[in-house]
C-alpha cells in the first residue's frame, strides 16, 4: 500500500511523516524544508510506504514542487492521499483540498495544529468539513503526536474506496468539465484532467486527441464569455467561493487575543539590531564562553593529560617503536583530538541555531534580509539555503531548489559556501583561540564577512550574462511562533555532531596519518625533520601563491590544500605538524608554534581565504549535481577561489598599512 | 617484543584505515547527514 503526504509549506507535513515513520527527516520551522519528495515506511505496518511531497498550495505547474508533487500523484497512482492541513489557516489550506478530491484517489484530511486551533478558542466542526468535501477529516497534533492512531485507521478505512462526489463550481462549469471528461476515453483521473485542460496547463504530460483539445478550447472561450474573467481566475474564484462557504457552517474564529511577539521582533528599527544582538550572543556562548570552557577541558584534559599519556603509556609497555608512538599520538590523537577538540563548542552552537529555528524566528530573517539582499540582486528566499548552509553546505545548496528564479537558484548555490558551515567553525575557534586570545569578536566578523562576500558577489554575477533576470516577488507565509520542541531540537543536534564526528573518524583520521607520514619521511623514504619532508617539498612549491596573501610557508599552503577534501583538515593538519596537542599536553593552551608561524593579520587573512576559497569535495559535488552544467560548476569554482584571493589580498596589504 | 609490538599496532591502523577508507568509498567525503536527503532511510549514505 502506498500513502502519499501531501500539503501547503510549513504544514506539518515532515513532522508528521517522521512521527509515523519513525523517520530523523529535517524539520524546520519555515516553508520550503521538503525540495524533494522522500519516502519511508510506516512505523505501525512496515508494508504501508509513506511518500512525503514538497510543500505546495495548488497543483498548477509553476513551481519545481508542485511539479514533483503533481507527477507523484499522477504517475505513482498511491491508494491513498493524506491532505495535511494547517488547521489554524483553515481557508487557505483547503484550496489544495479541493483539487486532490479532484484527482479521485481517496483523500484523508489531517487537521494539523488543533492544540493552537484549541488554544486560540476557535472552533472548527469537523462533521461540516466532511459533509462538505465527501471525505473524511481528522484532528491531530503532528508536534505532539496526537491523532495518529484515528488517521491511520480512517486511512485504512477509504483504501479502495471510490471517493464521493461533491459539486465545487457553478453549474455551468461542471457541466462542461463533464463534457470534456467524456471526449477523454478510458483514461485515468478523467476529472482531473478535464479540469487541467480547461485551465490551459501546458505541462499535462499526457497525450490528447484533437477533438478533445478543440473541445477544451471552444468550452474555455464559452466559460470566458459566460464569466466574463480569464479560465484561471474563474477556477480559483469559483474553489474560494466554495471554501468560504463551507467555511461559514463550520468555523468560528477565536475571540482570544494573544501578544504577537513580531511588535517587537520585527519592528522596522529594532528587528535588524535584535537579529544582529541574538546572533552574537549566539556565537558569544558557543564560541567565546560556556564552549571554550568544554573545549578547553577536551583539549588540555582529556586528550593532553589522558589520552596522550595513556596512550604512549601503553604503547610504550608493549614495547613498541618510538616512531610508531610518535605516528599514534601526534599524528592519530594530535590530529584526530585537534578537530574532536572543538566538538563541544559545535555542538552549543548547533542546539542555539537549532532553539531559533524551531522557534519560527530564523523564517521571519529572510524576510527582514529580502530587502537588503534584493538591493544586491539577490532575493530574501536565498537566505534559507544560506541559513541551512551554517550547518552543513550540501543541504544548503540543495535548498536553493526552492527558489523559482533559475539565475536567482544558480547564484544561491555558488554563493551559500561563502557562509562558513560547521566544518569551518573550528579553523575559526582554533585561529581566534590561538591567535586572538578567544576574542568575542572573530566568529560573528567570520559569519559577517561570509554576508558580505554573498551580497558583493549578488552584485558582481547579477551584471553577467547568465545570471541577469526580472526581479522575481518573495512570497513566503510566515510560520506561527512555538515552543521549541525537545525532541525537534535534540535530534538536530544529535544529527550534526554525529556527522562531524563520522568524519573525524573517518576523513580527518586518514588525512592525519597521510600527513603524518608524508612531514616525518622525505621522497627517499628517510625518517627526516618536518622541514625536509615530503610535504615540506611539496608545500614549498605551492607556498609562493599565497605569499601575497601572508601566509606564504609551506604549512599554511598544505593545510589549505587539505582543506578541499574537508574543511576540518585544516585543523588536523596543524595538529599534526605544529603539535598543538603536544603543547596541550603541558596544561596550557599556548598555541606556541601557530603563533610563531602566523602574525594576527595573516592568521585572520588565511582564516577567511580559507572560508571564502572554493568549499570541500562534498560541496564541489552539490554545486556540480544541481547546477548540471559543468561549465558553470567550473566557473563556480574558479569564481570562488578568485575573489577569496582578491579579497585577502587586498585585506592583507590594506591591512599591513594599519597593524 | 619490538617486532611483535609493532606488527600488532601497525595492523590495527591498517584495520583502521581499509576501514575508513571503505565508509568514504561507500559514503563520499561529503557528511552533510541525512538532512536534505530524498530517502528516509537515516543511513547517512552519499545521495
Amino acid at each position: 500500500m502506498k500513502i502519499a503526504l501531501a500539503g501547503n509549506p510549513n504544514s506539518g507535513k515532515t513532522t508528521l511523516f517522521n512521527g509515523l515513520t519513525g523517520s530523523n527527516q529535517y524539520v524546520g520551522n519555515w516553508p520550503g524544508v521538503t525540495v524533494e519528495k522522500k519516502e519511508g515506511k510506516l512505523l505501525a505496518d512496515k508494508s504501508i510506504t509513506l511518500t512525503d511531497l514538497p510543500g505546495i498550495y495548488s497543483l498548477s505547474p509553476y513551481t519545481n514542487e508542485e511539479i514533483v508533487a503533481r507527477n507523484y500523484l499522477i504517475n505513482e497512482h498511491p491508494d491513498v492521499i493524506i491532505n495535511i492541513v494547517d488547521a489554524t489557516n483553515l481557508e487557505r489550506n483547503l484550496y489544495l483540498t479541493t483539487q486532490l478530491r479532484e484527482i479521485g484517489i481517496p483523500v484523508v484530511v489531517a487537521l494539523n495544529m488543533m492544540d493552537v486551533v484549541r488554544k486560540q478558542g476557535t472552533f472548527i466542526c469537523v462533521k461540516s468539513l466532511e459533509e462538505a468535501y465527501g471525505c473524511p477529516f481528522v484532528e491531530i497534533s503532528a508536534l505532539r503526536s496526537e491523532g495518529f492512531t484515528d488517521l491511520l485507521n480512517k486511512v485504512y478505512s477509504v483504501k479502495g474506496t471510490e471517493p464521493q462526489k461533491r459539486l465545487i463550481f457553478d453549474h455551468h462549469i461542471e457541466e462542461h468539465v463533464n463534457e470534456l471528461e467524456n471526449t477523454l476515453g478510458d483514461l485515468n483521473y478523467k476529472r482531473y484532467y478535464a479540469v487541467r485542460l480547461l485551465e490551459n496547463d501546458q505541462r499535462l504530460g499526457i497525450e490528447v486527441s484533437k477533438e478533445t483539445l478543440e473541445t477544451a478550447e471552444r468550452v474555455r472561450k464559452e466559460l470566458e464569455g459566460i464569466f466574463d474573467d480569464d479560465i484561471e481566475s474563474i477556477f480559483a474564484t469559483e474553489r474560494y467561493e466554495y471554501i468560504e462557504k463551507s467555511m461559514k457552517t463550520c468555523h468560528k474564529c477565536g475571540l482570544k487575543k494573544t501578544f504577537n511577539p513580531d511588535t517587537i521582533l520585527m519592528n522596522k528599527y529594532l528587528a535588524l539590531p535584535i537579529f544582529a544582538f541574538v546572533m552574537f550572543c549566539v556565537y558569544y556562548i558557543s564560541v567565546t564562553t560556556i564552549g571554550t570552557i568544554a573545549t578547553d577541558w577536551v583539549n588540555d584534559t582529556l586528550i593532553g593529560e589522558i589520552i596522550i599519556p595513556g596512550a604512549q603509556n601503553l604503547l610504550a609497555s608493549i614495547g613498541t617503536s618510538e616512531w610508531l608512538i610518535a605516528l599514534i599520538t601526534d599524528g592519530v590523537i594530535g590530529g584526530v583530538g585537534a578537530v574532536l577538540g572543538f566538538l563541544p563548542q559545535l555542538a552549543l552552537l548547533f542546539f542555539l541555531l537549532s532553539l531559533l529555528e524551531d522557534s519560527g524566528y530564523m523564517a521571519r530573517i529572510a524576510f527582514l534580509l529580502d530587502k537588503i539582499f534584493r538591493k544586491f540582486g539577490l532575493s530574501g528566499k536565498s537566505f534559507i539555503p544560506i541559513l541551512i548552509g551554517t550547518g552543513c553546505s550540501v543541504p544548503g545548496i540543495m535548498a536553493s531548489r526552492t527558489i523559482e528564479s533559475e539565475s536567482d537558484r544558480k547564484m544561491t548555490v555558488i554563493t551559500t559556501s561563502f557562509m562558513p558551515c560547521s566544518a569551518k567553525l573550528p579553523v575559526i575557534a582554533m585561529i581566534s583561540g590561538a591567535m586572538f586570545g578567544g576574542a568575542s569578536w572573530v566568529a560573528p566578523s567570520a559569519y559577517f564577512i561570509g554576508i558580505v562576500a554573498i551580497l558583493i558577489s549578488g552584485l558582481v554575477l547579477k551584471k553577467t550574462k547568465p545570471f541577469k533576470s526580472e526581479e522575481a516577488p518573495f512570497i513566503m507565509e510566515l510560520p506561527a511562533y512555538h515552543m521549541p520542541k525537545a525532541s525537534n531540537v535534540f535530534k538536530h543536534t544529535w544529527e550534526r555532531v554525529r556527522s562531524f564526528a563520522v568524519k573525524a573518524g573517518t576523513v580527518i583520521f586518514v588525512a592525519c596519518i597521510v600527513i603524518w607520514l608524508l612531514s616525518n619521511f622525505n621522497f627517499a623514504f628517510e625518517m627526516v625533520d618536518s622541514n625536509e619532508s615530503m610535504l615540506a617539498d611539496i608545500g614549498s612549491v605551492i607556498a609562493p601563491v599565497f605569499k601575497p596573501l601572508g601566509f606564504g610557508t609551506w604549512e599554511a599552503s598544505v593545510a589549505t590544500l587539505t582543506g578541499l577534501a574537508a574543511k576540518e583538515n585544516i585543523v588536523g593538519t596543524f595538529g599534526v605538524l605544529y603539535g598543538t596537542a603536544e603543547v596541550a599536553e603541558d596544561g596550557m593552551e599556548i598555541w606556541a608554534n601557530l603563533q610563531q608561524a602566523f602574525t594576527p593579520l595573516s592568521a585572520y587573512c588565511f582564516l577567511i581565504f580559507n572560508l571564502l576559497c572554493a568549499p570541500c569535495i562534498g560541496a564541489l559535488g552539490a554545486i556540480k549535481r544541481e547546477i548540471g552544467k559543468g561549465k558553470i560548476a567550473v566557473f563556480a569554482l574558479t569564481y570562488q577561489t578568485i575573489f577569496a584571493y582578491i579579497v585577502t589580498f587586498i585585506m592583507y596589504n590594506v591591512g599591513k598599512v594599519f597593524f | 617484543m619490538e617486532l611483535f609490538a609493532n606488527i600488532l599496532v601497525v595492523g590495527i591502523i591498517a584495520l583502521m584505515m581499509i576501514k575508513a577508507v571503505k565508509h568514504i568509498k561507500k559514503n563520499g567525503v561529503c557528511e552533510g547527514g541525512c538532512a536534505g536527503c530524498p530517502n528516509a532511510c537515516n543511513c547517512g549514505k552519499k545521495q
